[in-house]
């Protein structure tokens, strides 16, 4: 048939596409490197390099977790401030009975508050963006209402603790005996974890890389990622299919707020406070990092490896800029304009293609 | 102006698309005042016709004249500037503007500045008018609250409203109950008087008799004949669409089929199919056939648990089933092809391999690990049996020809190994080499012992390929025709549109 | 069996009496924001007492003249199918321009020895650069959108990070006042010293005023009629020859200015601008999406008013101050903002949830289907 050539031909495009999406972020790094050898001498010494993977490990936990709200077609987890906040708090009320307390705990609200987006947008096909906004607002609100705009220090007085908390009063009066916990040993466990340095390198940057592994896991060869894939090319595909698309974008949902709850025990931990303003930002950051990994708005391409290159990236950004002297505002409206420039590029070149945009 | 005897005239109109010739040298015309049948099978080239027409594409080759003088309709506008109506069957409303602002969007009146608002429900009542349904609706309603029926007609007036030479209506009835039809008619009459020339895209062979008054038969892209519609009868018209076809697929020998295989009854999913009751034997075939709206794709779509039902029950292997989701039914043995292959049934972005084995990905599953290996020698055996062009899994399935992508689709449901497989619109947009694989694939595969629902408005398909034919009307199952008692597409079409004399069991 | 359609003029009967109900509570629904806004005053007027004193009516409405403005622009956008994430930062970029370029100016007009004619000339310019700002990034929104064909909500964080930087490099992360008190003392001034009409200020008439005129462009002229059409399907609308793509990029703009012309008006009802506003108290993004939403404009786009989302606004303002009346904080603001946003997209989506499940229902066999019903339950 007469069509042979043509399908030859725009395969090798494909493949060429493929690439570009793929490895176009560790070509950046690639050229950010070099620059940051021309920028400072001392860029390149490891010392510098673990701290840009230590100053992106929180925003990598958070990305790992909304990647996969994007890989399943759904823009963005716009709740993941809040559920960091909340979590973080959760962790603090419950890690007075035991460090592992609070940190269950908290992933538990997570994965609650997860399943509760995915329900609505995977159900009721509310758009995400508006949803995970608003759900942004609610967990606010029941932050500040439940602590009364205070915040929560893991160490505070227990007199005043009980009596302020959320939880905690309800707590105290079924179990008095709370009140006679160890609570500045307790507190010292809990704040320790954002500030330990097993081997020499902080705990969180082993996490960061442990929940990007277990999600690339996850998202490229569990059962569930490869109909997250299926359901984020297409919602109703996935649903034709005989795949359970609702619970499918729960699950995805439920990754988000699970790792953002990660993310926000040791953000908690990092300031020795909870507090609804923990996290803030990280959601744009973290949508910012994942796009600039290649990973289609469209759904279903990318991965966590371009995950990780987008977050790195976004490092040494930051780090080239801070080196050159550039301040922190300054650097944040330069990486606001370099996303957009490599997402209008992007779409632009795709669309050349005959693809679709980002 | 108006000298020419001929609202349109076309002249070896062609248009390739890749990998085949869609509309091959094609001449006709059109009187005004005349309603002119554009007749064919799916796939002959109607709607490419059509399409051209419309001014979608820029490189169609040939010669246009409207009125006598040569146009170029390469784009929609230039189309409707020159005088060209299209009413489409899929309708673009703004569901939540009104129903003036809707048919005016493009001018809408103004007085000053601002919206002439009296203006504007002035001038739609008068379109209206032209529909017949000054008196019924309100300018003013918003288009969701619109039936569909009316909808049409709103779109029709609204084509009216640039006072077109030529209307072109592509299938205007599928979704009409008999009655509105007649309403239609009475419309199409009264335009027909004003001059317009229509042209009128149907298959529905009792309304192209009642309605028109020459037509055209496209077959395979090429024009066939131009006849006075007193001067052919049923019988030369479906000949005349059909032909002697080379791919023309018939089944070889009687097929014998087994014991009951899928007994479902009373399936319920109310507003949409109500009391169906039916069986289906091992190896055997069953052609569902109903016009548009008629219910039949809701029946696929509620067996294999894609939509809700609200009552009845399915027996499969002798077992009740409470139907509750598509992934249990697919555990089951039912699954279903759906007709919209771009929208539902393939995710266009993902590789051919994604998309065969998206139905199976818990089946190739061990714990938490989906095994893509396991799924290889599935997907060798499918690519094999039905010849995928290109032969490489890892292709995007965007990149493959539509008959290709059907066969991927084919492969996708045939991977879950089913017991029933319910096959809605088989080969719709197709080539026909693609269509003549995929027809002996399905009867080699009841051959097997695999039963399979066919629902299809390809009539020669349908005719060709079933054991029994079941005939759907309204969302109810009114009867059957069956094989021994011999069915032709005349009987199947008669069928469809409500002849009872024809049926061998009337439900 | 029957065929249903001899039953044809029953169905219809039938089905025009269900059109009517539909139709009533279609009306309420649409004007759901004006029974919403009554229903509110009353408790609110049993339940904090003091609420309906002008002293606090007045500033009550004077704190919903910003989000009045952002909710113009931002209805605007989401009308035409997008969003804009970025108004936060759009009202931090004319609230701080407008003092910084005022002070340049000022300064260069020879400051306070030059007279009333230096402060007059250098507001008209600050004025005009922070307006041409705002609508300068709301145009690059647009064009991003609508002639780079990427998603809206990309674009607006985009535009939302980079401003955001943009602003506090532009202040140095400092407070900035005006270094004049002529402006403040006009336009913040009581036009009429009588109560409840003291909250007629040039800032608030201006609002009013530009609100009603962005009303009237989207309603009563052909172009918002246009606008309609875009946001309600794309392909009707470019088959009636609209152009879409300058439309979209029309609504950012908008959006862009009357975000602006919000932090303008504001700043200099203060007479300083903070580079953080919005990111402390009340997010102005969140009260603005919940006042277009509650509003009535349609998430997917296609419909909407800007007066209904100014009524959303005030609304929801009378209900914070209503909280406040009765005893309870700021915390309380926050939570009842967030469930009331909550509800509200949760009830529109539940309704187009049901609708989606009757998709394709005919309605020749719905008589049948209630007969049905009727035998399966028993």
């Amino acid at each position: 048939m007469s069509s042979i050539n043509k399908d030859i031909r725009k395969t090798s495009h494909n493949n060429f596409t493929v690439i570009v999406n793929r490895f176009g972020v560790f070509f950046m790094i690639l050229v950010l490197a070099v620059i940051g050898m021309l920028v400072s001498p001392n860029f390149l010494k490891a010392s510098n390099l673990l701290n840009i993977l230590n100053a992106v490990s929180y925003l990598g936990i958070v990305a790992a977790g909304i990647s996969f709200v994007i890989y399943c077609g759904q823009y963005g987890d716009l709740s993941a401030p809040m559920t960091m906040a909340t979590t973080g708090v959760i962790c603090v009320e419950f890690m007075r009975y035991g460090l592992w307390y609070g940190i269950i705990a908290a992933m538990i609200t997570g994965v609650v508050i997860g399943l509760l987006n995915g329900f609505v947008i995977g159900k009721l096909r509310v758009n995400a963006i508006i949803w995970t906004l608003a759900m942004n607002f609610i967990l606010e609100g029941l932050v500040r209402w439940s602590y009364k705009g205070t915040q929560i220090y893991p160490d505070m007085a227990t007199e005043k603790t009980y009596t302020t908390g959320f939880f905690l009063p309800l707590m105290a009066k079924l179990d008095p005996h709370i009140m006679e916990l160890d609570l500045v040993s307790r507190a010292a466990e809990f704040n320790a974890l954002a500030t330990t340095y097993p081997g020499g390198v902080p705990l969180v940057l082993y996490v960061m890389f442990g929940v990007m592994i277990v999600g690339y896991i996850i998202m490229s060869k569990s059962t569930f990622g490869n109909q997250l894939k299926v359901v984020g090319s297409s919602f109703d595909v996935g649903k034709m299919s005989g795949i359970n698309a609702t619970r499918t974008v729960m699950f995805a949902f439920m990754m988000s707020s699970l790792f953002a709850s990660v993310a926000g025990i040791f953000m908690t931990s990092l300031n020795q406070v909870g507090a609804f303003y923990i996290g803030q930002g990280y959601d744009f950051q973290a949508v910012t990092a994942i796009i600039l990994g290649g990973m289609s708005l469209a759904g279903g391409r990318g991965s966590m490896i371009g995950v990780f290159g987008g977050v790195f990236t976004l490092g040494l950004i930051s780090n080239i800029l801070t080196l050159m002297g550039v301040g922190t505002f300054t650097q944040k409206m330069i990486t606001g304009a370099i996303f957009i420039t490599v997402v209008a590029v992007n779409a632009r070149s795709l669309r050349k293609l005959g693809r679709d945009y980002a | 102006m108006g000298e020419s005897a001929f609202a349109l005239q076309m002249n070896e109109v062609s248009k390739q698309f890749p990998g085949t010739l869609a509309v091959n040298k094609v001449s006709f015309e059109v009187r005004p005042g005349e309603v002119h049948a554009l007749m064919g099978e799916n796939g002959a080239g109607k709607s490419t016709l059509m399409k051209i027409l419309a001014g979608s594409y820029a490189d169609y080759t040939g010669e246009i004249l409207i009125d006598g003088k040569p146009v170029q309709l390469h784009n929609p506008h230039q189309a409707k500037s020159e005088g060209v109506g299209m009413v489409y069957q899929e309708l673009s409303i703004a569901y939540n503007r009104s129903v003036e602002e809707n048919m005016f969007a493009g001018n809408i009146p103004t007085k000053g500045i601002f919206v002439d608002q009296e203006a504007l429900r002035k001038q739609a009542l008068a379109s209206l008018a032209k529909v017949k349904l000054e008196d019924k609706i309100d300018p003013g309603t918003e288009m969701k609250n619109i039936s569909q029926h009316e909808s049409q007609l709103i779109e029709m007036a609204k084509v009216l409203n640039d006072n077109p030479k030529i209307l072109v209506m592509d299938e205007p009835t599928s979704a009409l109950s008999s009655t509105e039809v007649q309403m239609l008619f009475d419309i199409i009459r009264e335009i027909k008087k004003q001059g317009v020339a229509i042209v009128y895209i149907s298959h529905h062979l009792p309304e192209i008799f009642e309605v028109a008054d020459r037509v055209t038969v496209l077959r395979d892209g090429k024009k066939i004949d131009t006849c006075d519609i007193k001067d052919v009868d049923n019988k030369t018209l479906v000949e005349m669409m059909i032909g002697e076809k080379i791919d023309d697929f018939v089944r070889s020998g009687d097929s014998e089929t087994g014991d009951v295989i899928l007994k479902v009854e009373n399936l319920t999913h109310y507003g949409f199919v109500h009391n169906i009751s039916f069986q289906l034997n091992h190896g055997e075939i069953l052609g569902i056939v109903g016009l548009a709206g008629s219910g039949r794709t809701e029946l696929g779509r509620c067996l294999s648990g894609a939509d809700k039902v609200d009552y009845g029950t399915v027996i499969l292997d002798d077992e009740a089933i409470t139907v509750k989701s598509m992934s249990q039914m697919l555990e089951k043995g039912i699954a279903y092809l759906s007709e919209n292959r771009k929208t539902e049934g393939l995710a266009l972005r993902l590789s051919n391999k994604n998309n065969i084995l998206s139905s199976i990905i818990s089946r190739l599953s061990r714990f938490f690990f989906f095994l893509p290996k396991k799924g290889t020698p599935i997907l060798q055996d499918q690519y094999e049996k039905l010849t995928i062009y290109p032969h490489d899994p890892e292709i995007t399935t965007s990149n493959l020809s539509g008959g290709n992508q059907q066969k991927v689709l084919l492969a996708k449901w045939l991977s879950t190994k089913p017991k029933v497989l319910i096959l809605d619109e088989p080969t719709r947009g197709v080539d026909v080499g693609a269509k003549k694989l995929i027809h002996e694939t399905i009867v080699k595969l009841a051959e097997e012992g695999l039963s399979v629902i066919l629902l299809s408005s390809d009539l020669p398909e349908l005719v060709a390929l079933s054991d029994r034919v079941a005939v759907m009307r309204q969302g109810h199952l009114i009867g059957e025709l069956k094989k021994e008692d011999g069915f032709d597409e005349n009987k199947v079409l008669l069928a469809a549109n409500g002849e009872r004399g024809v049926f061998s069991v009337e439900y | 069996m029957p065929d249903p359609s001899e039953n044809w003029g029953v169905t219809m009967l039938k089905l025009n009496r269900e059109l009517d109900k539909e139709k009533v509570l279609g009306t309420l629904n649409h004007n759901r924001i004006y029974v919403f806004l009554v229903i509110v005053v009353i408790l609110m007027s049993i339940g904090a007492p003091g609420f309906m004193r002008s002293s606090n009516i007045t500033p009550m409405l004077k704190t919903s003249l910003l989000p009045i403005l952002v909710g113009i622009g931002f209805s605007y956008v989401m009308i035409g199918g997008n969003f804009d994430l970025s108004v936060g930062a759009m009202i931090n970029v004319g609230a701080l321009m407008v003092m910084g370029e005022f002070n340049r100016f000022y300064a260069i007009f020879g400051g306070e020895p030059a007279g009333a004619g230096a402060v007059v000339g250098a507001w008209i310019i600050a004025f005009l650069i922070a307006l041409a700002a705002g609508s300068f990034f709301g145009l690059i929104n647009g064009l991003l959108v609508a002639k780079g064909k990427v998603h809206s909500f990309i674009v607006t964080i985009g535009m939302l990070t980079t401003l955001s930087g943009f602003v506090y490099t532009y202040s140095k992360g400092n407070t900035i006042s005006a270094n004049s008190y002529l402006l403040v003392d006009i336009i913040e001034k009581p036009l009429l010293r009588v109560p409840y009409l003291e909250f007629f200020t040039m800032r608030s008439i201006i609002t009013i005023l530009v609100l009603v005129f962005f009303e009237l462009l989207l309603v009563k002229t052909s172009w918002g009629r246009g606008l309609f059409m875009v946001g309600s399907n794309k392909e009707a609308a470019w088959q009636a020859g609209i152009d879409m793509e300058r439309k979209l990029i029309w609504t950012f703009v908008i959006s862009g200015f009357t975000a602006a012309l919000g932090g303008i008006l504001f700043a200099t009802s203060m007479n300083a601008a903070v580079p953080n506003y919005g990111e402390r108290g009340i997010n102005p993004l969140m009260l603005v999406l919940a006042s277009t939403i509650i509003g009535g404009t349609v998430m997917t786009g296609g419909s909407g008013s800007v007066v209904k989302t100014a009524v959303a606004v005030i609304t929801i303002q009378a209900i914070f101050n209503g909280l406040i009346g009765m005893g309870l904080g700021f915390d309380t603001q926050v939570l009842a903002a967030g469930v009331l946003l909550g509800s509200v997209v949760l009830y529109e989506a539940y309704v187009l949830y049901k609708q989606s499940l009757r998709k394709g229902e005919r309605p020749a066999m719905l008589p049948e289907a209630e007969e049905l019903r009727h035998k399966h339950r028993a």
